[in-house]
């Protein structure tokens, strides 16, 4: 198996083409075998590795910091499942539910706001935007007023409501074909009928059931335990190769509707199938830790512009959301003695700046973008 | 000028039988049967809302026909699977958009889609006809800026440059020159002339520009509230009368001094009868 840059045998003028084409940002590879070929961008993927060693570094923080802070070293003996059973049992079993919960709802957020701004052109666009993330607090305040708390429900509740506001924009959005101008219209209109429930529940509910209300739609991942980890976790395992692969088919998006038909691509297809994984990730991540503010939004831009590429990159994007909730995480953690702040707070903070930025980048740009 | 795709020679071609379109209730073309010939340039010419754009889009299957059918080589495009079509018929609509920061090369490999797969993203094939097509359009200097900090003329010739990539042995172009001063009109439509007379591809086009249309036109079709009024070689189908039935305007058809085609010279409310009142002014100022 032959799997160095070998050129294509057999061709015209291969003197320029014999190594991989380094050009301003790409370069192109190809496998004899197996018959593999692609485009690299070296700075894309020099961000990406960037990211992750950023992500890993925060995640094991994340993990040593907490009442009794760990060494770093021992950390990393209990992640790797070689430390002492003291230290093995506190990792293990309070932290790690914890960190994974903010990595991977980090990553959710990151790759769901990628693949909804390149499916409808719009760089506002992103599940806090369109009504998504809304639907999940409303439902969510509801089950706590009616008194249906608890973990789990919880969970269910928030994905069920994502799932049906997303299947409401879309409906609404539908007209002959729904395009991605009136998805973001009418996820803005959904996004606030779901505020206005959300805010109604919580005024007429109990003072301790609006308290618990706030915890959760403020977003939050103090105290996540397994049992509310691994759904996310499974789902992840199958939604994240599914949104990465979408990926692909959306760069014909990018081009309008009628040049990405007569390129051969499957328009409305391809837009429910990105919505479905968008919705899918984002309703999880927010199940898991609530609406954590302005991550799905501003993580593809942030590494779009680091990365220099015309597009949010998926896992670019999803890596930068894992960055910005961990870190925001620790910054929450232990910005106030004695206090932990929620996530939610912070990102919320650091994300307002980001979205007033790229407001003022579209008109000076002069579209709403 | 090397080849891209292998462009078929013959077949039946692109052809349109009892095409009825509409936009929800509007009926915009009825009855329609148009043959397009094989390895011309055909253009569709017409009044603004005559229907040709709306053909174009249906020649595409970018439109579904309320009744009718649009064949290719004997197929109908709406039974054939979407990248099959692709990869025979592309289109490049009217002032298309490209993302910001979006470099030329990475348009024109967008071309590519229909001929990649999850595994086999650039293959040789791709990259050969990115670079001819780059070559073809003049692009290969300014294939790595981005799109849109081009001029004009140069974005216009990047993204026909796309759908040279796409190598379809059809291409369908609507108002290609829209936006563009005429110098770089010009340039465009003898880029689409080069490709058509070089690489052998069919193309289908609707200009605004009736002299443009004769001159660059092998098959000239004139649309008028849906129907086709008159088809066939510029030199024998467009006349003052054709003129005045399609367009409601009155005019003198000479011969275009530089290419020998038909060349329409409007009259106009003012100026009618100009030959004349240009000999009586001097007695008139005198």
């Amino acid at each position: 198996m032959t799997t160095d840059l070998a050129p294509v045998p057999g061709r015209k003028d291969a003197a320029d083409r014999t190594a991989p084409r380094r050009t301003a940002g790409r370069v192109t590879f190809r496998f004899a075998v197996p018959p593999v070929s692609g485009v690299l961008r070296p700075r894309l993927l020099a961000v990406c590795l960037l990211l992750a060693a950023a992500a890993f570094a925060l995640f094991v923080v994340e993990t040593a910091v907490g009442d009794i802070a760990l060494p770093l070293g021992d950390v990393l003996r209990a992640l790797a499942g070689a430390g002492d059973p003291a230290t093995e049992l506190i990792v293990h079993e309070l932290r790690l539910p914890r960190a994974l919960a903010g990595l991977l709802v980090g990553i959710a957020f990151g790759v769901s706001g990628a693949l909804l701004q390149t499916m409808t052109r719009n760089p506002l666009a992103s599940p806090d935007m369109m009504g998504i993330t809304q639907g999940a607090g409303a439902a969510v305040v509801t089950g706590i007023v009616l008194g249906w708390d608890g973990g789990l429900s919880t969970q269910a509740l928030g994905l069920l409501g994502a799932l049906a506001a997303a299947l409401l924009v879309y409906l609404l959005a539908w007209k002959k074909g729904a395009t991605g101008y009136r998805i973001v219209l009418v996820g803005v209109g959904i996004a606030w009928i779901c505020t206005s429930i959300t805010d109604y529940l919580m005024a007429r509910g109990q003072r301790f059931q609006a308290q618990a209300s706030l915890g959760w739609l403020v977003g939050n991942l103090n105290g996540r335990t397994w049992q509310q980890i691994t759904p996310l976790v499974v789902t992840m395992a199958v939604l994240l190769p599914v949104a990465l692969m979408l990926g692909r088919l959306t760069r014909t998006l990018e081009l309008g509707d009628d040049v990405a038909r007569g390129l051969g691509t499957r328009v409305q297809t391809v837009r429910v199938a990105v919505l479905l994984a968008a919705v899918g990730l984002v309703a999880f991540g927010t199940a898991t830790a609530g609406p954590v503010a302005f991550v799905a939004l501003a993580a593809p831009q942030v590494a779009q512009r680091l990365a220099g590429t015309a597009f949010p990159p998926p896992v670019g994007a999803g890596l930068t959301g894992a960055v910005m909730v961990l870190g925001s995480d620790l910054v929450a953690r232990k910005l106030l003695p004695d206090t932990e702040l929620p996530v939610g707070i912070v990102t919320g903070v650091l994300g307002a700046p980001v979205l007033l930025w790229l407001l003022v980048r579209a008109n000076r740009a002069g579209s709403g973008g | 000028m090397s080849k891209t795709d292998p462009v078929p020679g013959g077949g039946p071609g692109l052809r349109a039988e009892s095409l009825r379109l509409a936009y929800d209730d509007r009926i915009v073309v009825e009855d329609l049967d148009l043959a397009v010939p094989t390895g011309r340039i055909t253009v569709i010419v017409g009044a603004n809302a005559c229907g040709k754009s709306t053909l174009l889009r249906a020649l595409a299957r970018l439109l579904t026909p309320k009744s009718g059918a649009v064949h290719l080589d004997g197929r109908s495009i709406h039974a054939m699977p979407t990248r099959a079509l692709a990869q025979r018929l592309g289109i490049l609509p009217q002032s298309p958009v490209a993302p910001e920061g979006l470099t030329v090369v990475d348009l024109v490999g967008r071309g590519r889609s229909p001929h990649q797969t999850w595994w086999r993203q650039w293959s040789s094939a791709d990259e050969e006809a990115v670079h001819d097509a780059l070559r073809a359009t003049a692009m290969t200097d300014l294939a790595h800026r981005a799109v849109d900090e081009l001029s004009g003329g140069q974005r216009q010739r990047a993204w026909i440059a796309m759908a040279v990539a796409q190598g379809t042995p059809v291409m369908l172009l609507d108002e290609p020159t829209t936006y563009l001063d005429l110098a770089h009109q010009i340039d465009v439509l003898d880029l689409v002339t080069d490709l058509n007379r070089h690489q052998g591809r069919t193309v289908v086009m609707v200009l605004h520009d009736l002299n443009q249309a004769c001159r660059y036109a092998d098959h000239i079709v004139a649309m008028k509230a849906g129907r086709v009024v008159a088809e066939g070689a510029p030199g024998k189908v467009v006349t003052a009368a054709l003129v005045e039935e399609v367009f409601g305007l009155r005019c003198v058809v000479g011969e275009d001094p530089v290419s020998g085609t038909p060349m329409v010279v409007p009259m106009s409310r003012h100026h009618e009868g100009a030959g004349a009142a240009a000999m009586a002014v001097p007695d008139t100022i005198g």
